[in-house]
């Protein structure tokens, strides 16, 4: 299904406040043709409406075994949000569409250089963080997911590298929505250990990294 | 949402206003304010508030009909369109000085001459044994969000208001059958969505009948009435109503009613001097969208001539 009118707009008002030059790794795969085809064709929407200032850079699962082992690639099409120092930082499993647009946007803003909110408050603690992988469960209809994939990947662009955020669309891949029980959105899965479900705040989530109530 | 560039985040910097929440009392009141030219921030704990988890708004005038969400997309656009910047945060604590406020997040301070206070309200728990145990394993409190998960299921919704209705309704276009679970003789819902869920096939209504109990193992498998009967149902969608959340009002001493609503008068002003309050979080005795909106709009108003007095006598 095209990508709807009012959606390609959105992403070309959001992305032409991008100021500085981006990459974005997408890898994609034959064997998930339909959903490979409909990400790229997103991400050249928003590549024509950049300024020529974010660029993708297309990788096959097929033909890239050394990039799947490196950037431990299980699911494709999925995009990659790498920092200087190529660890990534956020990957989506999911086409950057609805209500994505946003902070995916806010993403690419700042990991290019606009200041984090929360990233003060983070540094302040991160030596009380240990790695961490969020995986944040969404659908495009769920209200309250924009804001938590905007808490998750600012978190994951303060925390230099401690911290990854996975965000995955469950009605695209009901494999995962299956393993995690999920019947509710958003649902985190932190580690791989923990479950939070509903609307958690940013100071409730830092709490959960650094293991304390608050 | 406007990206506000963390540069413009001076915590030396005094806003004429800032706007508390995320619906569209908060975002309504800002565009006002943005209107009469008062330099405002929004911060909310969640973009949209409680609208944008419902499934259909019809009762705004002038809006014939559209999903919570796309409800929301029109104040954000609105709101980009003025360049009004929004931050996800919540004010934990407002401190009152000489001639203006400042606002604790737990990331950041702010500080404003004026403030409105549109953080809306919350969901109220049913408070019944099961409750916490199920959340988000079969007991929801949004349909919108959490009903696709529940195909072909049975599920019953708790409660008789309108929202209760609505919730019902859009869970009858995708489940096998919902029971509305109402402890009155008659729901209160709007005589159109009243008249829908008798005329939908797919629904019916357990009439004074209250939950003791819900119980499952993995998920919610069943809920026990007052009557000692265990029902067995898929999910449990709860939908009794909401509290204010006018925590951050209190804590400096706004006056608030038996209901924790903070009251205010017809300039949607708060007993202290400089903070105004409105939509859900206030103590209108009907709340809708659009008295929120207008509450809101009244309260950036009455904040410019505050402002404005302000100003007249430095």
């Amino acid at each position: 299904m095209p990508i709807a009118y009012v959606y390609k707009r959105m992403i070309r008002e959001e992305i032409a406040k991008l100021n500085k030059p981006v990459t974005l790794k997408i890898f994609t795969s034959s064997k998930n043709l339909q959903e490979s085809v409909k990400m790229l064709d997103v991400l050249d929407i928003y590549q024509k409406a950049s300024n020529g200032l974010l660029k993708i850079e297309e990788n096959k699962l097929e033909t890239n075994p050394n990039l799947i082992k490196k950037y431990e690639i299980q699911h494709a099409p999925v995009i990659l949000m790498t920092n200087d120092l190529d660890q990534v930082i956020i990957r989506y499993l999911t086409v950057p569409t609805a209500a994505k647009i946003q902070p995916f946007v806010q993403a690419l803003m700042v990991l290019t250089g606009t200041p984090n909110y929360y990233k003060n408050v983070i540094k302040e603690n991160l030596n009380e963080i240990s790695p961490t992988v969020i995986k944040v469960l969404i659908t495009d209809y769920c209200a309250y997911c924009s804001t938590m994939i905007s808490i998750c990947s600012q978190f994951a662009l303060a925390l230099e590298g401690k911290l990854q955020t996975d965000v995955i669309d469950i009605l695209a891949h009901p494999d995962i929505s299956e393993q995690y029980n999920v019947t509710t959105v958003p649902t985190l899965i932190i580690n791989e250990d923990k479950k939070l479900i509903g609307d958690i705040t940013a100071e409730e989530l830092l709490y959960e990294l650094i293991n304390k109530t608050s | 949402m406007y990206n506000i560039d963390m540069e413009d985040i001076d915590p030396e910097k005094t806003y004429d206003l800032i706007v508390l929440g995320g619906g569209p009392t908060a975002i309504g009141s800002a565009i006002y304010a943005a209107r009469f030219a008062l330099d405002v921030l929004v911060i909310g704990k969640i973009f949209g508030g409680l609208i944008a988890t419902t499934h259909l708004v019809e009762n705004y005038p002038g809006i014939t009909s559209t999903s919570g969400q796309g409800f929301m997309e029109m104040f954000k656009e609105h709101m980009n369109s003025l360049q009004i910047p929004y931050i996800t945060d919540e004010i934990r604590s407002i401190e009152q000085r000489s001639d203006h406020f400042v606002l604790h997040s737990f990331f950041q301070k702010f500080k404003a001459k004026s403030v409105v206070i549109a953080t809306g309200s919350e969901r109220k728990k049913l408070g019944v044994p099961g409750e916490e145990e199920f959340a988000g394993r079969g007991v929801s409190y949004c349909a919108t969000c959490d009903g696709p998960f529940y195909k072909d299921k049975t599920v019953c919704v708790i409660g008789g208001s309108d929202s209760a209705a609505k919730e019902a309704l859009f869970l009858s276009q995708s489940v096998k059958k919902v029971y509305i679970i109402y402890r009155g003789e008659e729901i209160r819902a709007e005589p159109i969505n009243k008249k829908r869920v008798e005329e939908n096939q797919k629904i019916e209504i357990i009439y004074k009948t209250k939950i003791t109990e819900i119980k499952g193992d993995n998920t919610v498998k069943s809920v026990i009435f007052d009557s000692g009967k265990e029902f067995e149902i898929d999910g449990v969608f709860i939908e009794v109503g909401s509290k204010p959340n006018s925590d951050i009002g209190k804590h400096i001493g706004i006056r608030t009613n038996k209901k924790d609503e903070i009251i205010i008068n017809r300039k949607s002003e708060t007993n202290i001097l400089g903070i105004f309050a409105a939509g859900d979080v206030a103590d209108a005795p009907f709340k809708q969208a659009i008295t929120g909106v207008a509450e809101g709009v009244i309260a950036a108003y009455s904040a410019f001539d505050y402002i404005k007095e302000m100003n007249i006598e430095h």
